[in-house]
């Protein structure tokens, strides 16, 4: 750690430097021009105004001369607004501060921390000079210090611990900034503790934040985010600095008034992460013009997450879920705002095939039902009339194009309206894979009983539950529980298991498999990781698949489908090839844990001639098409295989399920056409003998 | 579409004279003083406000400037009655703040000198009153004076909160 506190590199401190402490300069060179001016901040912000009406102008240009046939300003206004759009970007520069600024004195406050409670903290930065609008800065220099004073005081672990745990004995922080695109990414990381989900839990049960219902089907990654929940503070507000223990939610408050959110990454035992993204200035935020009972309105497209259509018999549909619509995407459930219902535009029926914008604010994700969604605008945020201050709706207003007023939506508002946090195994959009190459698979890691820890790859598990041990009954022939009113079989999760004491929730991992669910008893959900899941059958124990390398560490890989024993129609996949043939690395992800799981060896191929070398190469016992992208070439394919006798048993996979492309399917030989997150009618499939395709067909 | 009232010459005579801008509420004749008044203009694209209270319209973008439009009729606690075909409003600035008032039967300008006119008598409906300076004695009829300023700083009676009560 340094002595001092790092020296200033705002651009006051840079020009100094060409100087002597006496100001003198070499005899005999040309006097050098001093290249920073001072501008006082007034005088940029009355410049960014004029700027701001400018764009308006420039806005209002590039409507007409949408409408109009006029050739000959056409040029000109564009050049007009490229130009604008220069001197915006150049004022909003000039505004920008680097994020240094905010952060020098941490070092002290790290240091009067460490001193505070005997600890050993070092801490780091990364991207000190990414710059940042000034008006943001103000309020992220206080959110900055709590979060690395939160870090310090719960995070990092007495020095005395970490030796005990094997850790270095200094506990570090590390602060980085970057700039991505249209928005400052920070991250705050520290090696300690991270955060205890199950006693997270527990408090939040306590403290009454959540249902113990609504907690047990939470994910972990979830259950991390009610950290951000005002229910978690215990003491002062932002306020008072020098307050420990202070909320999160003070923080998240803050980050999400800038139009920022906030996340986190949890590594139990190892540290925690947290994210604030920011967007680079307050005076101009592109918006997305959405429509709803006949009004327009405009989101901040930094919440937005992605746009969806909802209709009735897709994988994406609204479903009515206690009187309140929901959103039904990907085997994901997403609460839903209906804007009309909610501003009580027009009284219709509930929607069916409509256009939901899904959003997230901060750690939350929602969806706002709209009619339609029009453009994006960049806009000058104006704030709303002190008498209409009082509508938490809106964060302001703007003047579009055309002239007209529209209103911007607050989503931290309509958050908090979808009250959410009920959202079950909900993968981060920017967490799915992209890239192409070893598909890696969302994970669940457990322990029970004795020996490693355990896996098993999260798509396969239906719920995750806390049960009452007292609601457990021990009978002979195992562990039974009153499940949805239906005696449900517990199974313990590996030897040596014993149930949690009475008064502990038993955590309980939920799996459903043809009609039929079955609960897996552990001792604790550890994580969730994404792993490249690549089993070694070579060590396999009676229950599990084999054991896979994840984070370093061997891990059993749980074998779902002996956990229903003898639902299984006695034939086994155990060792058959799979390929598995689409051009979505997301399916990929998705299905190869669940075949895997089945016990097929899976491989897959991004398109047709991949798949045709690769079941020359090894026929394999059944293919898997994604019917959704060249559709005929893949039919043509399975021809193909069936003739060739290399395949027997075909299934396709579709989004949508429409008549036409079944019955082409069934032609080419497929056994099915199944949903393509329908894994029980897949594996069925699979199952389904080639005679009974014929008399099926 | 804006016609500006303002710089009006006053007779500068030894009797003090004050200028108003007439309109008409459910029969009644008032006028607001023209120094409150900074413009009158033609009402067109307002954007509605949801949950606001009842006496707010919306928002209109005057020169640029967005600006909530209240209807003069509710803030005063009368029946707005139907819409007219060409909805006029006034622009009042309030400590800073411009606002508009929606009125639909806008009149003259009328001088008047400041001996015409007396208290309010009690017997006036209440709304009236808390917002009336005066009551101006023309040859035909009387003429309310209404203080646009006090009118519109105090709270409005409704304000909408979707996390608090309603859930």
């Amino acid at each position: 750690m340094p002595r001092r506190p790092p020296a200033p590199t705002g651009p006051e401190a840079a020009p100094e430097a060409h100087e002597g402490e006496d100001g003198d300069l070499v005899a005999g060179e040309p006097s050098v021009v001093r290249e920073t001016v001072r501008v006082g901040v007034a005088r940029l912000e009355n410049l960014m105004a004029v700027v701001s009406e400018l764009v308006l102008v420039r806005n209002q240009l590039l409507e007409i001369s949408r409408r109009g046939n006029d050739a000959s300003f056409k040029a000109p206004i564009q050049r007009l607004s490229q130009i604008t759009g220069e001197l915006q970007d150049g004022v909003m520069r000039t505004r920008m501060q680097p994020l240094s600024g905010a952060w020098v004195k941490l070092s002290r406050v790290v240091r009067d921390i460490a001193k505070e409670l005997g600890k050993d903290i070092r801490i780091r930065t990364e991207g000190a000079d990414t710059e940042i609008d000034r008006q943001i800065l103000d309020v992220v220099k206080d959110c900055i210090v709590h979060l690395v004073r939160n870090a310090a005081d719960h995070g990092i672990e007495s020095a005395e611990e970490r030796t005990a745990l094997g850790k270095p004995r200094t506990g570090s922080i590390l602060l980085k900034a970057s700039q991505q695109a249209g928005h400052i990414l920070l991250e705050v990381t520290d090696d300690g503790r991270g955060i205890d989900i199950a006693r997270l839990r527990s408090r939040a049960a306590a403290r009454g934040v959540r249902s113990a219902a609504t907690l047990a089907a939470m994910n972990d990654v979830d259950v991390a985010r009610l950290i951000f929940e005002p229910g978690f503070s215990t003491a002062q507000r932002v306020t008072s600095l020098s307050g420990r223990g202070m909320g999160l939610d003070a923080v998240r408050t803050g980050i999400v008034q800038l139009g920022g959110s906030a996340d986190l990454i949890n590594r139990p035992g190892q540290g925690l992460t947290i994210l604030i993204k920011l967007p680079l200035t307050l005076a101009i935020a592109p918006v997305l013009i959405l429509e709803a009972g006949g009004q327009r309105y405009a989101l901040p497209q930094i919440v937005i997450a992605e746009l969806v259509k909802a209709q009735p018999g897709t994988d994406t549909r609204i479903e009515i879920l206690g009187g309140t619509p929901t959103l039904r995407m990907r085997d994901t459930l997403l609460p839903l705002v209906d804007l009309v219902a909610e501003f009580g535009l027009d009284a219709c029926a509930m929607p069916t095939a409509r256009l939901v914008v899904v959003c997230h604010a901060g750690a939350s994700r929602f969806g706002i039902l709209v009619d339609a969604v029009h453009q994006t605008e960049e806009t000058v945020v104006k704030p709303l009339p002190s008498k209409l201050k009082s509508i938490s709706y809106f964060s302001g207003a703007t003047i579009l194009g055309d002239g007209s007023v529209v209103l911007i939506l607050e989503a931290s508002t309509f958050a908090a309206i979808a009250r959410v946090g009920g959202e079950v195994a909900e993968t981060p959009a920017e967490a799915r894979p992209v890239q192409r190459g070893p598909e890696k698979t969302a994970l669940l890691v457990y322990r029970a009983g004795v020996g490693r820890a355990r896996v098993v790859p999260l798509p396969a598990i239906s719920r995750l539950e806390e049960f009452d041990t007292a609601r457990i009954d021990h009978t002979p022939s195992g562990y039974l529980i009153q499940y949805y009113d239906r005696l449900t079989r517990l199974v313990p999760g590996g030897s040596g298991f014993a149930l949690q004491p009475s008064g502990e929730p038993q955590p309980t991992l939920m799996f459903s498999h043809g009609g039929r669910t079955v609960g897996l008893l552990v001792d604790e959900v550890i994580d969730v990781v994404e792993h490249v899941l690549q089993i070694d059958v070579a060590v396999q124990e009676p229950g599990y698949l084999g054991s896979a390398i994840v984070n370093g560490e061997v891990m059993d890989v749980l074998d779902v489908g002996a956990l229903f024993g003898d639902a299984t129609d006695g034939e086994t996949a155990q060792g058959q090839g799979l390929l598995l043939i689409t051009a979505s690395d997301f399916f990929k992800a998705v299905l190869v844990p669940l075949l895997q799981t089945e016990g097929y060896q899976v491989q897959t191929a991004a398109d047709v001639g991949e798949a045709r070398r690769l079941a020359q190469a090894h026929p394999p016992a059944g293919v898997v098409l994604d019917l959704d992208a060249a559709a005929e070439d893949m039919l043509a394919l399975a021809a193909e295989l069936q003739d060739g006798g290399l395949a027997t048993r075909l299934v396709g996979i579709a989004t949508s399920r429409n008549r036409g492309l079944v019955e082409r399917a069934m032609a080419a030989g497929l056994a099915d056409v199944v949903g393509k997150f329908d894994r029980r009618a897949l594996i069925a499939g699979l199952k389904r003998r080639p005679a009974e395709r014929e008399l099926a067909a | 579409m804006m016609q500006a009232i303002q710089g009006l010459a006053v007779d500068s005579d030894a009797i003090p004279m004050a200028q108003f801008v007439t309109l008409r509420l459910n029969g009644q004749l008032a006028g607001l003083p023209i120094e409150q008044v900074r413009d009158v203009f033609v009402l067109k694209q307002i954007t509605p406000v949801p949950q606001a209270d009842p006496a707010v319209l919306g928002l209109v973008n005057m020169r640029g400037r967005i600006i909530p439009v209240l209807s003069l009729a509710v803030l005063l606690g009368l029946d707005p009655g139907e819409p007219a075909a060409r909805r006029m409003a006034v622009s009042v600035d309030v400590k800073g703040e411009i606002y508009g008032v929606q009125i639909d039967n806008i009149g003259d300008v009328l001088t008047l000198p400041l001996s015409g006119s007396e208290d309010l008598p009690g017997l006036v409906h209440s709304v009236w009153k808390t917002h009336a300076r005066r009551v101006h004695k023309l040859d035909h009829e009387l003429m309310i004076e209404l203080d646009l300023a006090s009118l519109l700083a105090s709270p409005l009676t409704h304000a909408a909160n979707p996390i608090g009560e309603n859930r």
